[in-house]
């Protein structure tokens, strides 16, 4: 059977790698408010960033899986 | 809503497209995988508890959860957070501990037939016909829904956002049966975590924080859970017996422990401590799923103040969906989109590979065409899958006829899942409850809330100061009906044999080897813990 965190790893480099380029592309900011300090982001870029750690984590965890030599019960 | 509209960007339909592509090629992985119909029905039983427990979460993800749930925060306040901490988590906790032994070790391919070998053929038929009209009405509407806010929205065609979506939940469900929904269900959490927490961060902080958003309520009590719940003046509308008896106890149990569409995902699990173990998985990110749903209701309900005014494009429906355009820059707005899109197929597609389970096996197999090959099944399995979608497309059109589509569900719930559950407790834990019994009971139940609602609400003392209110006094009703009624008409009614209620009822359990678990992974360790954090979140929002 398929293993699902292989798709899930794959769209979400794919969706993390858009995000982060059209961020570096078109940067467009958001303000903040924090405690009296307003933080400006780039939303797609940094949010991007951590959709696409997220995918790269999932990839790594089927990697590390298929390198044991028995996978134990789930 | 034009601003709204003239934000989407070519970046955002790149996403969405990217999306589509890896819903229908994950139906496309699979479809060699489905060789028989318990591979199409019941994912070979083969499927890890993580998944299934994400799954288990996400099938109850579709369009009235999502939006619904923002719709009621912006209406009611944070008594809304009452569906998660006392209409969920007790009931999810219970299923896993104590009916799942039954429900999975009793091998049953369905809540409908688990009623077949507990009780009669009758009651599995009411249950099973009711159940199929219900996931179709049910699968209609997050395809309306979906429409809805893509029209209000982005100004998309509702009759092309009908169909797209449909073609592309019948693509990938017709593929890869109840596999492919539940892989697609893992990925819309992750997508709807993704997709919407931002909203939660940035939204918390545009309004100042916690204590903040709460100065900004003209009404102190929608800040609280049980503050103003020892009657019902408060912005719900119900007081704590109802909040406990018919949300707590008669819909939450009702839903959780007897709606096939949720069950059927555990039933996919790999081993009876797995099945066990997916309600608890999905309990832990449910307890903080008001963070998601709850919360941007009334961040809505503070950023966009003539939200309520009207029925159409500000609706209390549209709280979630505006907030997209308001907090996103395109890009992440695509993100966004595509999670409530992933939302409302996978909503639909829980509807859907439930229907065809229970259409195949327990109408067509039990009632049509018996004794007929497993690949005759199989196929009537994928012609089942088509024809729900064709019918979800009719109740999609038939569902925008309707003023209230959330109350209108509602009292199909307190309607048919109500008296359900009081079936269920008596099956399992009642060994003299009697098959004509549980039959007349549940006949009894749906009939009391249908008088209930057509007949008697609106007169003394059946009067009530909110919708919601109804639907749980209606729920209490006909839980109550089924109960006394299956009590009453056992003691007259002859039961069936002990010997043929062996792992269907309390006290007469299989013969099952003791497994050995580390401490994480005991269904019992998880619902403790569970059940204190849910505790927890009680008292800080008290």
């Amino acid at each position: 059977m398929l293993d699902i965190r292989i798709p899930i790893a794959a769209l979400f480099s794919v969706v993390g790698v858009l995000l982060v380029g059209y961020g570096f592309v078109v940067p467009q900011s958001i303000d903040v408010p924090v405690s009296g300090t307003t933080y400006t982001f780039n939303l797609n870029r940094d949010w991007g960033a951590i959709i696409l750690i997220f995918g790269i984590f999932m990839g790594l965890l089927v990697k590390l899986d298929r390198q044991k030599p028995s996978r134990p019960e789930s | 809503m034009a601003n709204s509209a003239a934000q989407i960007g070519w970046i955002d339909y790149v996403i969405i497209g990217v999306y589509f592509v890896f819903v229908i090629g994950v139906g496309y992985v699979l479809k060699g995988k489905m060789r028989s119909s318990e591979d199409f029905f019941l994912s070979g039983h083969n499927i890890p508890s993580w998944v299934t427990g994400l799954a288990f979460l996400s099938a109850n993800l579709g369009a009235i959860e999502v939006m619904g749930m923002a719709a009621n925060a912006a209406q009611y306040g944070v008594m809304t957070a009452h569906f998660y901490w006392v209409g969920a988590i007790p009931a999810m906790v219970f299923l896993a501990i104590f009916m799942m032994p039954f429900y999975y070790g009793s091998k049953v391919r369905s809540v409908p037939e688990y009623l077949k070998m507990r009780f009669n053929e009758p009651t599995r038929a009411l249950n099973a016909i009711s159940f199929a009209v219900m996931t179709v009405l049910m699968s209609g509407i997050n395809l309306y829904a979906m429409a809805l806010v893509f029209k209000l929205l982005l100004n998309w065609s509702i009759d092309a956002s009908i169909f797209a979506a449909a073609g592309v939940v019948l693509a990938y469900t017709i593929m890869g049966g109840l596999t492919s929904s539940i892989y697609n269900e893992v990925m819309q959490f992750f997508l709807i975590v993704f997709g919407l927490l931002p909203i939660s961060i940035i939204g918390l902080c545009k309004v100042g924080g916690w204590s903040g958003l709460c100065a900004h309520f003209k009404d102190p009590a929608f800040a609280h859970l049980w503050m103003n719940a020892g009657t019902s003046a408060n912005p719900m509308g119900v007081d704590w017996i109802a909040i406990l008896s018919g949300l707590g106890f008669v819909l939450s149990f009702g839903y959780w422990c007897t709606d096939f569409l949720v069950i059927q995902r555990a039933l996919a699990a790999e081993s009876l401590p797995a099945a066990q173990r997916t309600p608890l998985i999905a309990a832990f990110p449910k307890v903080f799923f008001p963070l998601l749903t709850v919360l941007p209701g009334l961040i809505a309900l503070i950023l966009i103040p003539e939200l309520g005014k009207n029925n159409n494009e500000l609706s209390y429906n549209m709280a979630l969906p505006l907030l997209l355009p308001m907090m996103y820059p395109s890009g992440m707005l695509g993100v966004g989109l595509t999670a409530m899109l992933a939302s409302f197929m996978s909503g639909m597609a829980g509807n859907v590979t439930a229907f065809n389970t229970v259409w195949t096996y327990d109408l067509y197999q039990s009632y049509i065409r018996p004794n007929q090959s497993d690949k005759h099944y199989l196929w009537m399995g994928k012609v089942a899958t088509a024809v729900g979608i064709l019918i979800s497309i009719g109740t999609a059109y038939i569902a925008m006829g309707f003023p209230s589509i959330m109350d209108y569900m509602q009292n199909i719930f307190s309607f048919f899942n109500a008296p359900l559950f009081a079936t269920f407790l008596l099956g399992m834990f009642w060994k003299r409850a009697t098959p004509w019994g549980a039959f007349w009971g549940l006949v009894i139940g749906t009939l009391t809330a249908v008088i209930h609602f057509y007949v008697l609400t609106g007169h003394e003392p059946f009067v009530y100061s909110s919708v919601m209110a109804g639907n749980f006094w209606r729920s209490t009703f006909a839980w109550v009906a089924c109960f006394v009624s299956t009590i009453a008409i056992s003691f007259v009614t002859k039961p069936k044999p002990e010997e043929e209620l062996v792992g269907l009822v309390w006290g007469k359990p299989n013969e099952v080897a003791a497994t050995s678990e580390t401490w994480y992974k005991r269904p019992g360790i998880l619902a403790i813990i569970i059940l204190a954090v849910t505790l927890l979140m009680n008292v800080l929002f008290w």
